[in-house]
């Protein structure tokens, strides 16, 4: 597999971090800020499945996409998982999020994504696309992010 | 005496192409069809080239003017056919695209045709007369993501369970996998190893969720037939779908290839042909410096290398035919399918890139206008590429050729 630098940035929400932390681990409110989401089913506590259709010219194919909250600090952390499949193709991406209070009672949110696992026929794209691709979707996540918890204080 | 001249005999040659029960009148016929097919479906095809979108009416306007069964028998509904006819017919197709030619490549010469070869008198009555009317698409699933020139790594499997096969894996490439009712596909049993990992033909219905597809929309060029890639998840199949014996998917898969290559070097003459005609026309009302470009003598260069291509590749090509044609008719005389196979190679080489620099060539006759697909050079340039990849690479087809020639000991493979 190619190696692929991690992702990472920090986003500022208007929010309490303990805001958003209840909105990051509250998986059935999560999934709708997936870009292109088709379905989800809650697998149990810290788990939900869903269906994707990401909307790129390039690939057309449906992901079954799983989400997993493996670590959870009440208002402070979140590590996630994500497992993911299409046809011909498999990935996993690991999500840490750190939360702390900023100004004005707002959040920062440092995250880190990490693809530790990509087989298939998305691991024979240059890895330039797949970052384009990634920062696309990473970008339209956290605008869906923001849109909600801010909407809710 | 080369030891696979297939005209060294003109009389074995002659009667290759007389041998199947179709008149002249009735070739004539399927000359016509294919002419108002072409003629109905240029500018539907230009507009769906242009829009970068499948072209429904590929196999829409087939069905209507009778061409889904070209190399059928007619006891099945199909036209009977020889291979040289059924060559020409694609000549003429690919005029209007590689992409529309494709369609019937991946229906008839790869897909129908494996039917009629190893199928069993049950599957042919089930899926032969509803393939030539328009009833199922047929595709040919033998390449994976980490299996093309070599099929053997495939990792596509099948088990049998209370009457039925159930298939597994991922096929990728496949022309019509996305619009296909049925696919020929190529498949392991399920947790076998050596001796016994043998690969067999299963015609596989995709209808049901547990064959999931999608449509391949990253290329660049016959945008308006289906590229696709599919996936099966314990997918249950007829238990009497198994085409041939098992474990003879193999020898099934290199035959009918044999019938694919034809098809593809066919198309390419296509290519070429449509591409001369388009050179002409604009070199003789294009002018630059005061009169015609066609009167330069380096755009007349151009023209004759085309036309050289164009010569060569239909020498070629109705050679390979007859051989394919002669080696039809003589079921299981292996010496007879080796000299199709290596007559078939050779004008799937040469026709392929030939084609490549047919298309090449009329591109620089057009000048700027060359460089769009607005113009028909540009949109072949585009499309032609992968004549050379597909039903076995440029490299495959020189191992084939060398090492036959070279003989036994010299397999570039073993
Ligand atoms: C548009 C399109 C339609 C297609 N339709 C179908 C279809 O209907 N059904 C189907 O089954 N497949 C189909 N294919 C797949 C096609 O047949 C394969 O792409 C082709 O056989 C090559 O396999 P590959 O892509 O895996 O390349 P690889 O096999 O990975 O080859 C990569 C390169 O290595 C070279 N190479 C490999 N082995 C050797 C060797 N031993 N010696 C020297 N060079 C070697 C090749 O020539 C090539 O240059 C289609 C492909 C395309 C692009």
């Amino acid at each position: 597999m190619a190696t692929y630098e991690p992702f990472s940035g920090t986003e500022r929400l208007a929010a309490s971090p303990d805001a958003v932390y209840a909105f990051v681990t509250n998986l059935d409110e999560l999934v709708k800020i997936v870009p292109g989401l088709v379905s989800s089913e809650r697998v149990g506590d810290s788990a939900i499945k869903c269906s994707v259709r990401p909307g790129f010219s390039f690939i057309r194919t449906t992901l079954k996409q799983t989400f997993t909250i493996i670590e959870r600090v009440p208002g402070t952390r979140i590590v996630m998982q994500v497992d993911a499949s299409g046809i011909g193709t498999a990935f996993t991406v690991k999500a840490e999020m750190d939360l702390a209070p900023a100004e004005g009672g707002a959040c920062d949110l440092k995250w880190t994504a990490t693809i530790q696992k990509m087989s298939g026929l998305v691991a024979a794209v240059g890895t330039t696309i797949i970052r384009a691709a990634a920062d696309q979707v990473i970008k339209q996540g956290f605008d869906g992010m923001r849109t909600a918890v801010e909407k809710r204080g | 005496m080369h030891h696979v001249d297939t005209l060294t005999s003109p009389t074995a040659a002659k009667s290759a192409t007389k041998s199947s029960a179709v008149t002249d009148a009735e070739r004539a016929k399927l000359v016509a069809d294919v002419e108002a097919y072409c003629q109905e479906i240029r500018p539907i095809e230009e507009i769906c080239y242009l829009e970068h979108r499948p072209n429904p009416a590929i196999a829409e306007l087939a069905k209507k003017h009778n061409l889904l069964g070209m190399a059928m028998p007619k006891e099945y509904g199909g036209r009977g056919m020889d291979s040289l006819t059924y060559a020409r017919a694609l000549v003429r197709i690919n005029r209007e695209g590689t992409g529309v030619r494709t369609f019937f490549s991946g229906h008839t010469s790869i897909g129908q045709y494996p039917i009629l070869k190893y199928g069993t008198d049950e599957q042919k009555k089930r899926y032969l007369p509803k393939s030539c009317t328009g009833g199922c698409t047929l595709a040919f699933g033998l390449t994976e993501p980490e299996a093309g020139s070599n099929p053997l790594e495939g990792t596509c499997t099948y088990r049998r369970e209370g009457g039925k096969l159930i298939m597994n894996g991922v096929k990728y490439l496949i022309s019509n996998g996305s619009i296909a009712d049925a696919v020929i596909v190529f498949a392991f049993p399920e947790g076998s190893t050596g001796k016994d990992r043998r690969m067999s033909a299963i015609i596989v219905d995709t209808a049901g969720d547990t064959f999931e597809k999608e449509a391949l929309h990253a290329k660049p060029g016959m945008y308006t037939s289906d590229t696709a890639m599919f996936q099966m998840n314990d997918h249950p199949v007829n238990g009497d779908n198994m085409l041939g014996k098992e474990g003879e998917g193999f020898r099934i898969a290199m035959h009918t290839l044999v019938s694919g290559r034809l098809s593809v070097a066919s198309g390419c003459l296509g290519t070429i042909e449509d591409c001369l005609d388009e050179c002409l026309r604009y070199a003789r009302e294009r002018h630059q410096h005061g009169k015609p470009i066609g009167k330069h003598q380096l755009v007349q260069e151009h023209i004759a290398r085309i036309e050289f291509m164009r010569a060569t590749s239909d020498a070629m090509i109705e050679r390979a035919a007859i051989a394919k044609e002669i080696s039809d008719n003589a079921p299981g005389d292996a010496d007879l399918l080796s000299k199709a196979d290596f007559a078939v190679a050779e004008a799937k080489y040469w026709a392929s890139n030939a084609a490549w620099e047919a298309v090449d060539r009329a591109v620089q006759v057009f000048g700027g206008r060359g460089w769009s697909e607005l113009y028909r050079p540009f949109r072949h340039l585009q499309d032609v590429r992968v004549c050379r990849i597909y039903e076995g690479t440029d490299e495959i087809m020189k191992l084939k050729i060398a090492s036959k020639l070279l003989g036994k000991g010299f397999e570039a493979f073993a």
